[in-house]
């Protein structure tokens, strides 16, 4: 009878230990693949024109958006276009509503997405002839910070073939002499992108966090905790634990506290794995729960939201 | 006494000895920059003008060709698309990737990515008895890059 239940008990530990192990369906060995960023081209719409407009059978900005991408595929790299985000959100019924100009925002804030490449298109004509300038600008949607920018120029051509007026702007520009050295707009401006990768790896990723207390909270910021006000306990956390003791805050009122950049790293430093804003936020997390404090958090993109109740 | 005889002939026999050798001229181990961009295809090759020198010609040729792939790594050409040089930092890339670079740089693996080679000007010797060729290259940028990413010398695009 005791082996008996020593066999059930064995067999019961097993069970219970195989919920956390490794699923066999996606073991890769330990083999741990860096998440890079994401990018999507996104096309640029001024205050007050009409978004539809804009995506709605617009064949340039496909073509111009091809050409891009074309550019990102040659560097093995993949990156996403605006106009299908919007159809997998099926967003195609809020483009009807009048608020044009903060749908884009609210879809490009919303899509998960880490840089947002900016496409805004000129197009010239003189006579029979045509010209395209096409502006880019790479923005981190996080923080809001340009990364890089580009500004391209077709010269006139008696052409109304857009892609090629796109190539002759991105990738091989006119010169006005035979001896000037022409360069491609898209290769210069995917090497600044991938500088400011090397140095998001050196220096770490930028998160955003604001603190919140609740009406419903006993504490606030000015409130004592091991002889020391929450807020200066939770800047101390922060110098420890941010990458590198890169950060800065915007400050404290009694209510509201916001770290509008915090450096996080790129992968685990222990484990090598890849690190995120969410893992970061439960850090946070455990250290607040720590201070017997209600922490609620939601980390969006790379914003991490904590309500103190 | 003859302990000290002993020690005495030894230490001339090595005089002597050191004396006996004829001096060896050792090139040093340097790179040139002397390589000028001239233009690209935008389809991922390269076209640029290099110096080089050697005892023999085919010396210098090879000399040209491992200064215009030593800029292309670790210096870039200002003013073009390929102002960033590949690799960025050199003496970072030596520590880890070291048999690597020297693969690349001076037994010949960077010929692979050679498209065209020609002479601009006849070779010719300077005072120092080195030829001396002037070879403008066409070299397989687009291949060179994905090589260095498929050996972990450098990052693909991202992180």
């Amino acid at each position: 009878m005791k082996n008996k239940e020593r066999i059930i008990i064995l067999i019961l530990l097993i069970n219970f230990f195989s919920v956390f192990s490794q699923s066999k369906a996606t073991d890769s060995g330990g083999e741990i693949e860096v998440t890079s960023p994401t990018v999507f081209l996104v096309p640029q719409v001024n205050e007050g024109e009409d978004i539809r407009k804009i995506i709605e059978g617009n064949n340039d900005l496909q073509v111009v958006f091809s050409v891009i991408k074309q550019a990102f595929d040659k560097r093995g790299f993949t990156c996403s276009n605006f106009l299908d985000e919007v159809k997998i959100t099926n967003k195609s019924s809020a483009i009807n509503t009048s608020k044009q100009s903060n749908l884009q925002s609210d879809i490009v804030r919303n899509s998960g997405k880490d840089i947002a490449v900016y496409v805004k298109l000129n197009k010239k004509t003189k006579g029979i002839e045509n010209a395209l300038s096409i502006i880019l600008d790479a923005t981190e949607i996080s923080t809001g910070l340009s990364i890089a920018n580009a500004n391209g120029d077709s010269g006139y051509f008696e052409t109304y073939d857009f892609e090629l007026l796109a190539k002759r702007a991105l990738i091989i520009p006119p010169s006005s002499s035979d001896d000037e050295i022409k360069i491609s707009i898209i290769e210069n401006f995917l090497n600044v992108i991938q500088s400011k990768f090397t140095e998001r790896l050196k220096k770490g990723n930028v998160i955003r966090i604001e603190i919140q207390i609740d009406k419903t909270c006993k504490v606030n910021f000015s409130t004592e905790i091991d002889g020391l006000p929450l807020e200066d306990k939770i800047r101390e956390w922060m110098a420890a634990n941010a990458y590198k003791n890169n950060f800065s805050t915007k400050g404290a009122s009694e209510l509201a506290m916001i770290f509008d950049e915090v450096r996080i790293p790129v992968l685990n430093q222990a484990t090598k794995t890849n690190y995120k804003a969410g893992d970061f936020a439960l850090e946070f997390w455990k250290y607040l729960k720590s201070l017997g404090l209600t922490p609620n958090k939601t980390t969006t993109n790379n914003l991490v939201t904590i309500i103190l109740k | 006494m003859n302990t000290k005889k002993i020690v005495f002939a030894v230490i001339n026999i090595f005089l002597l000895s050191s004396l006996g050798c004829s001096k060896k001229s050792i090139a040093p181990v340097y790179y040139s920059s002397e390589v000028t961009y001239l233009n690209t295809n935008h389809e991922g090759a390269i076209n640029v003008k290099s110096f080089g020198s050697g005892i023999t010609k085919e010396d210098a040729n090879f000399d040209a060709q491992k200064n215009a792939f030593y800029v292309l790594l670790f210096r870039g050409f200002p003013g073009t698309e390929f102002s960033l040089p590949l690799i960025e930092n050199e003496n970072e890339a030596r520590k880890t990737n070291n048999d690597y670079l020297k693969n690349l740089l001076e037994k010949g693996y960077c010929t692979t990515f050679i498209m065209s080679n020609n002479s601009i000007s006849n070779p010719f010797q300077n005072n120092n008895k080195l030829w001396v060729v002037n070879l403008e290259m066409k070299i397989n940028h687009l291949a060179l890059r994905k090589d260095l990413e498929q050996n972990n010398i450098i990052r693909k695009f991202g992180y």
